[in-house]
């Protein structure tokens, strides 16, 4: 029922919500922050004194006068307040989180270093990221590109807001890893996720997509299938492109902190899609394959530092289209059409990723000349910042660092536990410190090679 | 994400297209002339309706540079069925070609009224995607 009082109710409902919402960004505290956690706040506070300013004027303009001469338009201007209620209800999920990741409580030197890589590119001379906590610990749940597209969305309907920076992106990883390095290489994945969204590569499938699914002259297909199947398939090429992304980025540790993240080594690989993601058996071999076969692999290196993970990713390399199906079909005959157009456009995310990139990792020759000192320095407790080569100071990149050390993390622990007289090899809660210390000096590391680091740190 | 937060995410997405087109349609309604930019987002959403009627998606393959999501057929299906295709048709053609202000008005109307339907359907499918997500 419509109602004067009512839409005011509501309205100031809102204006009361959308209060508390941006809150965590008004207040001062005595928390630092990266400057893109500075701008995401800026933005969200204007955009919400934008939003409460339109609401004002939106109930006013719900009057007594408008709902006797047009009930019909009242109804349909009131229905605006839900909308922007529910947008701000999503948005509320992301700012607490973001207030909460502090520079105290972020892997910033991990963030800093793989932005320092991608700013490196074409086309991504000034992406910035902004952290933002959860408490869902799995990172492939996150969706941070919303946020984006989400302010940007409710900007257009009220007055006057900023406009949402085009290269602020933001990342989110699970509170609990707010100071982990290796897990949080996952985040590589999420980088990949602004890239498919600034570089439209959804809309660069649609033509393959087109020409194959017209080749399978699928009959009967209605607009509904034809669009659903398109977006099975889009969607899962870019969760096979962000883990590309991400192994382009960061190298194998990537593929280490998949394997680890999703216990991986416990039994045979997943091998069933769901309507969002690949089975995690593809991904990682799609992982194993690019690190085996690119123009300059990863592989060679990695065969000089066999572990478990390594082997697994060698198993998964054999694994055939075949062996992957889908569970749960809906429309069993969408979802099977969607699987063929599927397996047929699977180098596309590969070809997209390399033009970003090049054909060739400088990073991989570099790692198999300094991964050796690197982990040599880690087994003595020693920072690898600076790295002493034949008679040459090196500094090694954030790749090499990041590699070396999960390798060292993997394959070598032993080797520093060794050398401490009152630590036991088979001591669970010693490894488990001792492998905690060792990301800490791989931080700490990160900070002192990413380029103009302090700088950086505060302005990326 | 999971299906379900994917597929509330898009619902709340298309309202909120949904009211931008209503804001931008509400000066033609009060006589002002149909601005560029208003043009093409109509020229969008047109096809949009035309994803929801048209019986095959054929017709769209050469055309469409961007493919609308499933969330998005749906809705403008329901909707352009419950308002009628020729009728909305008829108000776009107008809206962007006609020279008389006042069938541009009327026509202004019509297109408020049904993105009005379609917000109202997004927002009430993204929470049932709400709901399926509570315990």
């Amino acid at each position: 029922m419509n109602s004067v009082d009512g839409a005011r109710h509501d309205a100031s409902s809102l204006y009361k919500f959308i209060d508390s919402v941006i809150l965590p960004c008004a207040v001062k505290s005595h928390f630092s922050y990266t400057s893109p956690s500075r701008k995401f706040f800026e933005f969200i506070s204007q955009l919400g004194i934008a939003t409460k300013d339109h609401v004002a004027r939106l109930s006013r303009e719900l009057d007594a006068g408008l709902l006797a001469t047009n009930p019909n338009d009242f109804s349909l201007r009131a229905q605006e307040l839900a909308t922007l209620r529910y947008s701000w209800f999503d948005l509320h999920k992301y700012i607490k989180p973001a207030a909460d990741a502090h520079t105290l409580e972020s892997p910033v030197p991990l963030v800093a270093a793989m932005t320092a890589r991608l700013r490196g590119l074409s086309g991504f001379e000034n992406v910035r990221f902004a952290i933002v906590h959860t408490n869902i610990v799995n990172y492939f749940q996150l969706s941070p590109n919303y946020v984006r597209q989400l302010a940007v969305q409710i900007s257009k309907i009220v007055d006057g807001p900023p406009i949402f920076p085009d290269d602020l992106a933001i990342v989110g990883l699970p509170y609990s890893q707010s100071n982990a390095v290796f897990l949080n290489t996952l985040l590589a994945h999420e980088m990949g996720h602004f890239s498919f969204q600034k570089r439209s590569e959804q809309q660069r499938l649609s033509a393959p997509f087109n020409t194959i699914f017209n080749r399978h002259q699928v009959a009967s297909f209605s607009n509904q299938d034809y669009v659903r199947c398109h977006q099975l398939v889009v969607g899962w090429l870019e969760e096979i492109y962000c883990d590309l992304f991400a192994i382009r980025l960061a190298g194998p540790a990537f593929s280490y902190a998949f394997i680890e993240f999703f216990a991986l080594t416990r039994s045979n690989p997943p091998v069933e899609f769901s309507a969002s993601h690949p089975p995690l058996g593809l991904r990682l071999r799609e992982q194993a394959r690019l690190l085996q076969s690119s123009s300059e692999p990863w592989w060679p290196s990695m065969q000089k530092l066999p572990n478990h993970y390594t082997e697994l990713l060698s198993q998964t390399v054999t694994m055939q289209d075949s062996e992957f199906s889908w569970k749960n079909a809906i429309n069993g005959r969408v979802e099977q059409e969607a699987l063929a157009c599927f397996f047929e456009m699977l180098d596309e995310p590969g070809k997209a990723v390399q033009e970003i990139f090049g054909e060739f990792d400088p990073e991989v020759r570099a790692f198999s000349e300094q991964f050796g000192t690197v982990m040599d320095y880690l087994s003595f407790g020693v920072v690898p910042s600076r790295l002493i080569i034949g008679y040459t100071a090196v500094t090694p990149s954030g790749t090499v660092l990041l590699n070396a050390a999960y390798s060292f993390y993997l394959n070598k622990l032993d080797t520093l536990l060794d050398r401490l007289s009152t630590t036991d090899c088979d001591c669970i809660q010693c490894r488990a410190n001792w492998a905690e210390r060792v990301e800490m000096w791989t931080a700490k590391a990160l900070e002192d090679v990413t380029a103009n680091g302090y700088t950086l740190k505060i302005s990326y | 994400m999971t299906e379900t937060n994917e597929s509330g995410s898009r619902y709340l997405s298309l309202a909120l297209t949904a009211r931008s087109v209503m804001a931008s349609l509400r000066p033609v309604a009060n006589g002002a002339p149909v601005a560029p930019e208003l043009g093409s987002s109509l020229m969008a959403q047109l096809m949009n309706v035309q994803w929801g009627t048209e019986g095959s998606y054929v017709s769209h393959l050469e055309a469409s540079g961007s493919i609308p999501s499933f969330e998005e057929v749906t809705t403008f299906g329901d909707i352009t069925k419950r308002f009628g295709a020729e009728k909305l048709k008829r108000a776009f053609d107008t809206l962007l070609n006609s020279q008389t202000a006042g069938e541009q008005d009327k026509s202004a109307c019509q297109l408020i009224e049904f993105f009005g339907a379609v917000e109202s359907q997004a927002l009430d499918q993204y929470t049932a995607c709400l709901q399926a997500r509570m315990v």
